[in-house]
């Protein structure tokens, strides 16, 4: 996966928790919680979900004609052949992109990681069974954009092999 | 004390030499993407064998006459 696809990857993941977050806070929540309230929730996140997938989806197809059509005003003058050269020699996948999802998923997994503890704590001091049900939702977004951030720092910065 | 080994390379001088290559034509020679052929360049990726094998390959030289090694003392 090159940098510009990890990076709108990161950036519609970053807006869909932002507009998950703002509905959740807005979200009335029935006292006292029941486990139908705990299934409408999961109901929801489900649903966001799919929606997430479909966002991303749409995204990615529309940046891929972007990144072609710059390339394709780029190179004026070349022939078609030339800018279908260019566009899939900056989207091959190779060992660098390789290496850096390896190492970026790490961080992806400790996020997520961290907030399966987390949430595990929050149910163990007694607290609300959907504030923990969030804390780990948000936690595998969290993780997910963290790894697209982390990513796109070493597509800039530079990967090591230690 | 450690021995830390700084690899540079001359791909971007070998790449003139050899009929003014772009870094397009190395990335496909070597089945490797633009971006990883800019980074090998700017000394932020250091390739594999495998890739150092081929990069030399495509310029008809030894892999020592692309890639030079160093040793950084750090104390």
């Amino acid at each position: 996966m090159s940098m510009g696809v990890k990076a709108v990857n990161t950036a519609s993941g970053a807006v869909m928790l932002a507009a998950y977050i703002l509905y959740a806070i807005g979200k009335d929540v029935p006292q006292p919680e029941t486990f139908e309230s705990l299934g409408s929730w999961a109901e929801f996140m489900l649903a966001f979900m799919g929606m997430a997938i479909v966002v991303m989806i749409a995204v990615n197809v529309v940046y891929h004609i972007a990144f072609s059509v710059r390339i394709a005003v780029k190179s004026q003058g070349s022939d078609d052949e030339e800018v279908c050269r260019m566009v899939s020699a900056s989207l091959v996948e190779d060992e660098m992109g390789k290496l850096i999802d390896l190492k970026s998923m790490r961080v992806g997994y400790a996020c997520a990681g961290i907030g399966i503890v987390l949430t595990l704590a929050v149910l163990a001091y007694g607290n609300s069974p959907i504030l923990a049900l969030n804390i780990m939702f948000v936690s595998l977004f969290m993780g997910m954009i963290a790894e697209g951030l982390f990513a796109c720092r070493m597509y800039t910065g530079g990967v090591r092999h230690d | 004390m450690t021995d830390k080994l700084i690899i540079t390379n001359n791909i971007r001088k070998l790449r003139f030499l050899k009929n003014e290559m772009t870094q397009l034509d190395l990335a496909e020679r070597v089945n490797a993407s633009r971006q990883t052929i800019i980074a090998l360049e700017a000394g932020k990726y250091t390739p594999s064998l495998e890739l150092a094998f081929k990069i030399a390959n495509a310029f008809g030289v030894d892999v020592g006459e692309v890639f030079e090694c160093h040793a950084d003392v750090e104390k």
